[in-house]
């Protein structure tokens, strides 16, 4: 590893974020926040620019990052900007401690959505608005949007694509990382657009309609509102939302076609399908479950209330209209499901994703079928194209390391909690970055009241979860530091 | 007529041996020369030592005064370029063959056809078709397509149990289904019989029918009632014909089992393919055939790479319980003696396929196409009745034809009619005429 290079490029992505943080105090000073949070922002916006600047300075040089400074990059520069990221919580004093500050904004960065704020009515406009552009910062990746803005990255741009999209294979639209990481962040943003401008028309004010946008197309959930989306108590704005949670859980390179006139790659492409089928398939059970135990009185507020929760988990959101903590348990199981299976690749979503899980699947079904003849030969195909067994290996590896995390995780997180539901959900609500787990971390309690030692633990988990475990695992081995 | 032949291969050989039959000039490029001494100490042909695509050996094959170039090299990149040069030196027709599907696609900016080739042969392709009809229709010996796949002639084996065993044609039962169906010729005892109304069908006869596609299905249906339902094929090989196959058989009501001895084609195989089950073994082990699960219902059918293999590989499945076996076989010389073998219900050859195939497209003057039938000496010869033609108006009575010939059907428009003695010739009617070898040429002067 070179830590000069790596360095630098954490020095520009702080520089990066400094502006943003910039905006948020020009948020606060349009919506007359009180002269000591706008005094809090602009300290942290130029902390931030300093920092970035010395460091860049410092370590000026000619940057060629190799395969492994890109895994440093991403993770220690997503450490960073959380660190950054944390001083407008905490000098405004929103956040009891630095724990709480630094939980807040991984949270926001990796799109997860748990909060440790309770009160956000009460919270000054610019705070709500960071919360949500970190979030929007997050979801398609705030290294990548570098890549995308700072051509000089280059060489060194591949790498950290790899280490920072999600998903098993990259797609790639052009042969520059340059462009496509352009492309990508061009649809992003034209979706995040074309949804602030729907919400608008719906009657909601543009602060919390660019938040909401914000934060559902980065499927990371904060709202502006204590009680999340059923504070709008307004169906239009669910639709809204619940279509564009759909479409954040959808690789964007296919968004990307659709968008140049090629809307057929949709069906065409086999993790889509898997995606469309499981989201009707839960939709259908958690309409069914919780008309039968009788949550709710007509099929309609059912159907109602399991579209936008099954879309919301599976996406991996967060957003809430209804308290699943208090569903029937058989509902709530099928909601920590979604939450391990998340959205698909290239998605802003996080969990295992789609096509790891339907590739496992195929895996197992190969598996039961050579019992049955040895001697046969099986593929694992993702529509007409048989995978290689170097692509499945790392799937495999993958979910297996999930679920040890997860094991692990919520072995820790038993000592924090007083119930073993609050410890896994917990965990997996981290792990997937999704937000809301259930009982006392429900979608309508928060994270404020859970242990510090349990919020380090999370926090971490968030990271893992975002960088898809890998690529922050490779830090631990001793043989990644060595020359 | 004046051909080139370009490779001189086991194709290019059973072609030569064609062409020379009915006095055609040929000339045959090859890069080896001592296959050319070979072939040409058997027939009478001009033979050049070079590249298929240089132009120097073009031109001096006689490229330009030529009327049809075949280009049935090994390398699919040869044949093209072959074509292409000689369709710009102005070649009528050129034949090309492709093993690679690869070229066969078509787009805005590529074609075959744009490159100069007049007619694509994949020798893969005919062998899978071929042997796809034999299995789907077990009552059929051969199946061969005629007027532009609008009709096919058919031979089947006349058993004891069928319905024909016995049957007279002038006291035919079903007299409706000869205006529908055609007797072309009947085998019987390696000697040709050409049907007339006196003829009564014995057991063991090997005859040959024309009609439409599904009119022959549901014939064959009727007179060689199958003894067991299909319901599973193995194949033996999973190579460039079994391969194919496999992919065809997988849109039929079966299942379909590949044995492939090599490990990375097995695993090519079963990537390409989407239903069928791919194992990976020897299908000259009885351990490999349990496991393909070969029982009542079961076709087998050997596509390995060599010929004894193929047989073998037979034999092993029909004594494991086969209910039918087809061999695929190269050489010329084992086919007669593999089809007096009780165990092997059918052989293939896929160059005789090829050469048919090949030759079916070889049109000059007003012939259309060409075919001939693996077990029956005689051609079938497709014309057509132009303007000024002196049989326009005449009917199949009063035209004389030799004893020897028949006219078996006509398309007009684009519907097929079964010829009958009233029926009458159209100016712009395409006429399928069988005739036996001794006759050919005569008939050839008729219509020409």
């Amino acid at each position: 590893m070179q830590p000069r290079a790596v360095l630098h490029v954490i020095a520009v992505l702080l520089i990066v974020v400094a502006p943003a943080m910039g905006v948020s105090w020009a948020v606060s000073h349009a919506m007359g926040d009180t002269p000591a949070v706008q005094h809090a922002f602009l300290i942290s916006t130029g902390v931030t620019a300093v920092a970035g600047l010395v460091m860049f300075l410092s370590t000026f040089a000619k940057v060629d990052l190799g395969r492994r400074d890109g895994f440093a990059v991403v993770t220690f520069g997503w450490i960073a900007v959380s660190l950054f990221g944390a001083l407008p919580y905490y000098l405004t004093g929103v956040a009891a401690s630095p724990i709480d500050a630094i939980f807040e904004t991984m949270s926001g960065f990796t799109t997860t959505g748990a909060s440790v704020l309770t009160d956000l009515e009460a919270l000054p406009a610019g705070i709500l608005f960071w919360r949500c552009l970190t979030q929007w910062l997050g979801g398609m990746g705030v290294l990548v949007l570098c890549v995308a803005i700072l051509p000089f990255l280059g060489v060194g741009g591949m790498q950290i694509y790899k280490a920072e999209m999600p998903g098993p294979a990259k797609d790639r639209l052009t042969p520059r990382i340059t462009s496509t990481a352009k492309l990508l962040w061009g649809v992003y943003l034209a979706l995040t657009l074309a949804q602030a401008l729907l919400l608008h028309l719906g009657g909601v004010d543009w602060l919390e309609a660019i938040c909401h946008a914000f934060t559902t197309m980065s499927t990371g959930g904060f709202s502006t509102r204590s009680a999340s989306v059923a504070g709008f108590d307004s169906l239009y704005v669910e639709l809204v939302i619940v279509v564009f949670m759909f479409l954040a859980g959808v690789n964007f390179v296919l968004h990307y076609k659709a968008l140049t006139g090629r809307p057929i790659a949709y069906l065409r492409d086999p993790e889509f399908r898997f995606y469309g089928a499981v989201w009707l398939i839960g939709i259908f059970i958690l309409t069914m479950n919780n008309l039968w135990a009788t949550t709710f009185a007509t099929i309609g507020q059912s159907l109602r209330a399991a579209v936008f929760q099954t879309t919301s988990i599976m996406t991996t959101t967060g957003y809430a209209t209804e308290d699943f903590a208090k569903w029937e348990i058989s509902s709530q199981f099928v909601l920590v499901l979604l939450m391990f299976l998340g959205g698909c690749a290239g998605s802003t979503a996080g969990g295992i994703k789609n096509v790891r899980a339907f590739i496992i699947l195929k895996e197992m079904v190969r598996d039961i079928r050579r019992f049955i003849h040895p001697q046969g030969v099986f593929h694992v195909k993702l529509g007409k194209q048989p995978i290689a067994q170097d692509v499945i290996d790392p799937i495999v590896g993958f979910v297996l390391i999930f679920v040890l995390l997860f094991a692990g995780a919520t072995f820790g997180m038993s000592f924090c909690t007083e119930d073993i539901a609050t410890a896994f959900s917990s965990v997996v609500a981290a792990l997937g970055n999704i937000g809301p787990g259930l009982s006392s971390v429900g979608p309508m309690a928060g994270f404020a009241d859970i242990a510090p030692g349990g919020k380090i633990l999370l926090t971490g988990c968030m990271l893992l979860g975002r960088l898809e475990l890998y690529t922050v695992l490779v830090l631990f081995l001793p043989r990644f530091w060595q020359k | 007529m004046r051909v080139i032949i370009i490779g001189a291969g086991r194709t290019g050989g059973q072609l030569v041996a064609s062409l020379c039959t009915e006095n055609h000039d040929v000339t045959v490029v090859d890069s080896d020369p001592r296959v050319l001494t070979d072939l040409s100490s058997q027939y009478d042909i001009l033979t050049l030592a070079g590249s298929g695509c240089d132009p120097q050996i073009l031109e001096e094959a006689g490229v330009e005064k030529c009327q049809l170039l075949v280009a049935c090299t090994q390398e699919d990149e040869t044949n093209i370029l072959a074509c292409a040069c000689a369709k710009r030196a102005g070649v009528e027709r050129t034949v090309c063959r492709i093993s690679n599907v690869v070229y066969t696609q078509k787009k805005e900016w590529f074609s075959l056809e744009q490159l100069g080739v007049d007619v694509v042969i994949s020798q893969q392709e005919e062998s899978a078709r071929e042997i796809y009809n034999t299995v789907m229709m077990p009552g059929s010996s051969e199946v061969v397509p005629m007027l532009d796949g609008k009709a096919r002639i058919v031979g089947m084996k006349i058993s004891k149990v069928s319905p024909l065993f016995g049957a007279k044609l002038d006291s035919f039962p079903y007299p409706d289904l000869l205006d529908l169906i055609r007797f072309v010729a009947i085998m019987r005892g390696g000697e040709l019989v050409i049907p007339h109304g006196d003829t009564v069908f014995i057991e063991d006869d090997e005859v040959y029918i024309l009609g439409t596609p599904s009119m022959t299905l549901d014939f064959i249906d009727w007179a060689c009632p199958r003894q067991q339902e299909l319901l599973k094929v193995v194949i033996a090989g999973g190579g460039s014909v079994g391969l194919p196959l496999a992919e065809q058989l997988e849109d039929a009501p079966v299942q379909v089992v590949v044995i492939e001895k090599d490990e990375k084609r097995a695993s090519y195989c079963s990537s390409m393919l989407d239903r069928s089950l791919v194992l990976q073994g020897d299908a000259l082990e009885e351990a490999t055939l349990k496991e393909a699960g070969i029982s009542e219902g079961t076709s087998f059918v050997a596509v390995l790479g060599n010929d004894e293999s193929n047989i073998l590989g037979c034999i092993l499945a029909k004594q494991n319980g086969a209910s039918f076996v087809v061999s695929q076989i190269n050489k010329a010389e084992y086919s007669p003696i593999v089809t007096h073998l009780d165990m092997i219900d059918r052989v293939v050859n896929p160059n005789v396929t090829i050469t048919n195939a090949i030759l079916h497209m070889a049109r000059w003057k007003n012939i259309e196409a060409y075919s001939f039938l693996q077990q029956v000496p005689g051609q079938l010869i497709e014309f057509v009745i132009n303007a000024e033609s002196k049989h326009a108006g005449v009917s199949v009575r009063d035209l004389k034809l030799p004893r020897r010939a028949v006219i078996a059907a006509v398309k007009r428009d684009s519907g097929v009619i079964i010829a009958t003695g009233s029926t009458e010739l159209l100016v712009e009617d395409r006429v399928v005429v069988f005739a036996e070898p001794e006759v050919v040429k005569k008939v050839q002067q008729m219509f020409a």
